[in-house]
């Protein structure tokens, strides 16, 4: 199988001397494409510190992330954000939609960024998929939180990055709305042989997932 | 329009409030700069009008040129265009009382010449054909001689010759030398016009004739020939000149460098057998607007008071990138974790200026010219009544389409500066914090503790709104320092304004006249019925008829030169007497009946016990070699004993060259006073006022001669009257009131000025300070609804919202204010010095306006944030979790 991330020997530490906290430490493993991949752990075991890595929001200690053979960290900032934008799409707990832009602009919005143009026809099956198709033209505040989160993933599939991480995707949703995510979630792995990696404290939820790694104080203790 | 873009219009659109104060700030910064370069360009052009008008469109005048020299003066390529003057010749004004002016002096200008000669017709029209005539004013007002228009002139015209060589208009008449009228022809002329006297080129300063001027249509064989050049000439004048003297350029250069050789001046005289004179002034104004001496250093003056607005606009312009950036740090960072570069973020920020400066430089553009088209209007009313005369307005507005594209481009740097360090900042912004809650607020724990102090007196609302006030310095640094700076330009500015008010009104308060008569009693015939008719003119308010005689020494012991006196002369070599410096001088002065007794009554004196009696005026006005002015101080330090003044009078020794003293009088002293009668100017010493008998009796020795000081409102009503009383006497008039009321109209001016400019700066901040305000508390929204769901009452939230307003309104004030202050005492130092009894002039009142001002201002404002976030649900604010 297609090996798509290699994380190798990632450790961050934050803070100095006394203050240092280390959030992870030296943590390898490998996904491989169109794998649907659950990051378990306690509260401060790091895997929200590994997800912010892999998607090249933040930069580690040391340690090497490679995806689709890249070692992102080796890019400089404008080339990680171009990277980012076609192969990374990221789900956050909060969605972190544009307030001030509807449902189809958050959605074209890193097509947008690399001034290109979106295809309709790709963006109407999509919303379709999402089941958004009505709630186009709908600005963000005027959506409940799981068709504010599904227009997250929207955003995350549009360019059908190389993987997609989801930080606690349905953390803030009640239990409907989380069986929702998870079922499109699982579609796009299923359909588009997306790979996935997503953060979850919830057990049930993980169990849905091909593989599980748990983490336990910044190091994997299972599913390496 | 890409996405970027469009969210960028979104985002402006939605904080519309902002967007709006933000547009007024550029549109006020760029009308600011706009008006600064639109009125000097204006007074630049204004000026060469001026020129044009009353002293002559044209460059260079070759006098008296032959044929072959005029046409090719007048076909040179340097040349624009030119016009001409014959002279017709001299003839004796009899009736003339100015000695040193005997003559008129016939001279016919071509039509364009009439027009272009910078002669300014007062009253008829020019003259249209060789039979008529224009005379200047002067010949009325300065020879005394009537000529109405209308009236024909009969005249002997002819050449003014000297020993036989002919002489024109800039030699000058001297009795002493024998001239005479050759060749004389005999003219008539009708008078059609009157105009004023011509410009010096025309008729020199001391012409020996009152310049005539009639038609001409054809060049004589020695005809003046007035050129006007093309750009290129102005441009390289001095090419344009040896061309048109049809020397070498490079004999031109050594000429201008006095390096001719004897045989090279001999030739020259030969070559160039005409004179030349030069419209210099004119010349070096269209030649290159720096290149002018004035224009250069006003343009400096332009240059650092624009650099102040752009500073001050940048600063302020800037803050509200800052806000919206510190609002959309979350948006930013978004955009960045989905791939937005560095690059595109900072486009998006210089795009949200390029779209605030497409409203917002137009839009100050036009405000700018049409401020200063107001601006131009209004000085021309003040000015009206000085050129009333002319039908001419002093300024003409200009718009100077390079001043209007170096606004623009000021307006861009500016709208560029503001927003560089928030675009930097936003590119910084890590994809990261978008996925963190906040990067704003980072708080180490010892920086925010508050004084106990503040929490027992203002309780727990105050302490937190001091913890606020800590928390938050930087964003309210630019609410503090906008307040500083509309207050520190506020007080010094306006405490300027109150010193030039103080400063022009002590420059007058020595002339408390406006109309001043002069005249030897015996040049007067029925001088005493002549002076009473004119002090009971209506009209007159007060009236003084003084004398007065210096060269008086005081020889008393216990008279020394005060404090002030030796500070104000201490380092003057030439101390401001005549004398030597160490005689303590004194001026004898009357002032008339009328006055004197005015005076002793505001003195409280009785006449019978002045009477042969002096009162000291103990004042003066001394050059102060620091200042490099004249500066008026207490001259005398005056012991309690001395009782009578010993006064000896200086004399000066024709045989042996030498000054001596020689005892005078004494005169017994009542009172030493500043206070001064009507009609007495400052001068160099004391002056001792004396009643007029005592004064006719001890000064024997000087023309009997009378100065009659007249206050009156309508001066130039008055001045009529009093010329027709003395009609056919000799005596002088000066109006003063004239000067007074340009210097009033100039402080008013200056004052609109300055206001204008004040007014304008601290719009500037307060939009500022209503951004950062308003932001702020929309930026704490979620805060405030957390006090209040932990039980904060409304007047418990009110009351802590006022606590801050008061804390920084305070702090700004305590910084604001010392420095305001401060600057105004140096202004202070810098226009007038230590010795100036002008004191410094506490500026109370702008600053109980600042304070005032202050306080409401913030609270409004506050109080507009606090009724929208009182509006609001507390749950609903809370749980509004989306950025």
């Amino acid at each position: 199988m297609e090996e798509i991330l290699k994380v190798d020997k990632l450790t961050k530490i934050y803070g100095k001397d006394n203050n240092k906290v280390v959030a992870l430490d030296k943590v390898s493993f490998t996904v491989n494409k169109g794998e649907f991949v659950a990051i378990i752990g306690a509260s401060g075991s790091g895997k929200s510190t590994l997800l912010h890595l892999i998607g090249g929001v933040d930069r580690p200690t040391s340690g090497k992330v490679f995806i689709e053979g890249e070692d992102i960290f080796k890019l400089s900032d404008d080339n990680l954000a171009i990277f980012r934008r076609r192969q990374v799409g990221l789900i956050y707990q909060f969605y972190n939609l544009l307030p001030i832009l509807n449902v189809e602009e958050n959605i074209k919005l890193p097509v947008e960024l690399d001034g290109k143009k979106v295809d309709e026809k790709d963006l109407t099956e999509l919303l379709k998929t999402l089941g958004l198709e009505s709630r186009r033209k709908h600005l963000p505040n005027e959506l409940s939180g799981g068709q504010q989160q599904r227009t997250s993933i929207g955003r995350a599939m549009i360019n059908h990055p190389a993987i997609i991480l989801a930080d606690e995707p349905t953390g803030n949703l009640d239990s409907k709305a989380s069986d929702e995510i998870m079922e499109l979630l699982k579609l796009s792995n299923k359909k588009y042989n997306q790979t996935i990696i997503m953060i979850t404290h919830n057990l049930e939820l993980a169990s849905q997932a091909d593989r599980i790694i748990k983490l336990e104080d910044g190091r994997i203790v299972e599913g390496e | 329009m890409n996405l970027l873009h469009r969210l960028t219009k979104k985002n402006l659109e939605l904080n519309r409030k902002r967007t709006i104060v933000t547009i007024i700030g550029i549109i006020l910064s760029v009308a600011l700069i706009t008006a600064v370069s639109t009125v000097f360009m204006s007074g630049y052009k204004s000026i060469v009008q001026f020129e044009k008008v009353f002293y002559g469109d044209y460059h260079m005048v070759f006098e008296k040129v032959d044929e072959d020299n005029f046409n090719r003066i007048k076909n040179n390529r340097y040349v624009e265009h030119y016009f001409y003057s014959n002279e017709i010749g001299y003839s004796k004004l009899e009736e003339g009382k100015n000695d040193y002016k005997p003559y008129l002096y016939v001279l016919a200008f071509n039509k364009d010449g009439l027009d272009k000669a910078g002669l300014v017709l007062l009253d008829g029209r020019y003259p249209e054909n060789e039979n008529e005539v224009v005379i200047s004013s002067h010949i009325k007002t300065d020879a005394r001689v009537k000529y109405n228009i209308g009236d024909t002139l009969e005249l002997d015209v002819g050449k003014r010759t000297i020993d036989g060589v002919q002489v024109g208009q800039h030699i000058m008449y001297d009795t002493e030398v024998g001239e005479e009228l050759v060749d004389i022809t005999h003219k008539t002329y009708k008078i059609v016009g009157l105009i004023e006297r011509p410009s010096n080129v025309v008729e020199d300063f001391s012409a020996p004739g009152y310049s005539v001027i009639t038609y001409t249509d054809h060049p004589s064989e020695k005809s003046s020939i007035y050129v006007r050049f093309n750009k290129d000439g102005l441009k390289h004048s001095k090419k344009a000149i040896s061309s048109l003297m049809n020397i070498d350029y490079s004999l031109y250069l050594k000429m201008n460098d006095d390096d001719l050789t004897e045989e090279e001046q001999a030739q020259m005289v030969q070559d160039v057998n005409y004179d030349i004179n030069a419209n210099e002034y004119l010349m070096t104004l269209e030649g290159g607007l720096f290149d002018n001496k004035m224009f250069e250093s006003l343009g400096k003056i332009v240059a650092v008071v624009i650099g102040i607005i752009i500073v001050t606009s940048v600063f302020c312009i800037k803050n509200s990138f800052d806000i919206s950036i510190a609002e959309k740090t979350r948006q930013y960072g978004m955009l960045a974790s989905v791939g937005a570069t560095k690059k595109q973020i900072r486009k998006n920020v210089f795009y949200e200026a390029f779209r605030l400066g497409l409203v917002g430089i137009p839009c100050g553009i036009l405000l700018g010219l049409f401020a200063s088209w107001i601006l131009i209007i209004i000085t021309n009313l003040i000015f009206k009544n000085f050129l009333s005369v002319y039908d001419y307005n002093f300024l003409i507005f200009s718009i100077s389409i390079p001043a209007i594209l170096v606004s623009i481009a000021l307006g861009i740097v500016t709208l560029f500066l503001s927003s560089l360090r928030s675009a930097r900042k936003a590119s910084k912004i890590a994809p990261i914090t978008a996925i963190r809650n906040s990067e704003e607020i980072k708080i180490k724990a010892n920086k925010v503790k508050s004084p106990k102090i503040i929490k027992k007196i203002f309780g727990v609302g105050g302490e937190i709104s001091y913890k606020n006030l800590k928390r938050s310095k930087k964003k309210y640094r630019t609410t503090v320092i906008s307040i500083i700076v509309s207050i520190a330009i506020f007080i010094s500015l306006s405490s300027l304004m109150t010193l030039l008010y103080k400063t022009i009104k002590q420059e007058y308060s020595g002339k408390d006249y406006t109309l001043a008569v002069n005249y030897r009693l015996e040049k007067i015939e029925n001088e005493k019925q002549k002076r009473e008719q004119i002090i009971n003119l209506d009209g007159v308010k007060d009236y003084a008829i003084t004398n007065a005689m210096g060269g008086y020494v005081i020889e008393n012991e216990g008279v020394n030169f005060s404090e002030e006196y030796t500070k104000a002369t201490d380092d003057n070599v030439n101390r401001y007497n005549e004398y030597g410096g160490e005689y303590k001088d004194l001026i004898l002065a009357r002032v008339g009946d009328h006055a004197y007794k005015n005076y002793l009554k505001k003195l409280g004196l009785k006449e019978e016990d002045v009477k042969g009696k002096g009162i000291l005026w103990n004042y003066a006005q001394v050059y102060s070699a620091k200042k490099a002015d004249m500066v008026k101080v207490e001259c005398y330090n005056i012991n309690k004993n001395v009782k009578t003044l010993h006064l000896s009078k200086l004399q000066y020794d024709e045989e042996k060259h030498e000054e001596y003293v020689e005892k005078f009088a004494d005169i017994d002293l009542v009172e030493v006073t500043q206070d001064k009668p009507f009609g007495v100017t400052v001068n160099g010493s004391a002056t001792l006022i004396l009643d007029d008998e005592t004064y006719n009796k001890l000064v024997t020795d000087q023309v009997p001669y009378n100065e009659i000081l007249i206050d009156a409102d309508n001066a130039d009503d008055l001045q009529d009257q009093i010329e027709k009383i003395l009609d056919g006497d000799d005596f002088s008039i000066t109006n003063i009131l004239e000067d007074v009321r340009m210097m009033r109209a100039l402080v008013l001016l200056i004052g609109i000025f300055l206001y204008g400019f004040i007014t304008v700066i601290i719009l500037i901040g307060i939009t500022n300070i209503f951004n950062t305000i308003t932001t702020n508390m929309e930026l704490r929204q979620k805060e405030f609804a957390m006090l209040k769901s932990v039980g904060m009452t409304k007047k418990e939230f009110n009351r802590m919202v006022r606590l801050e307003t008061f804390f920084y309104g305070t702090k700004a004030l305590l910084i604001g204010l010392p420095i305001g202050i401060a600057l105004s005492i140096l202004l202070y130092y810098l226009l007038t010095n230590a010795t100036s009894l002008v004191n410094y002039p506490i500026p109370y009142v702008p600053v109980l306006i600042s304070i005032v001002a202050v306080f409401v201002l913030i609270t409004c404002i506050m109080k507009y944030s606090i009724s929208k976030i009182n509006k609001q649900n507390i749950i609903e604010t809370i749980r509004n979790e989306n950025i």
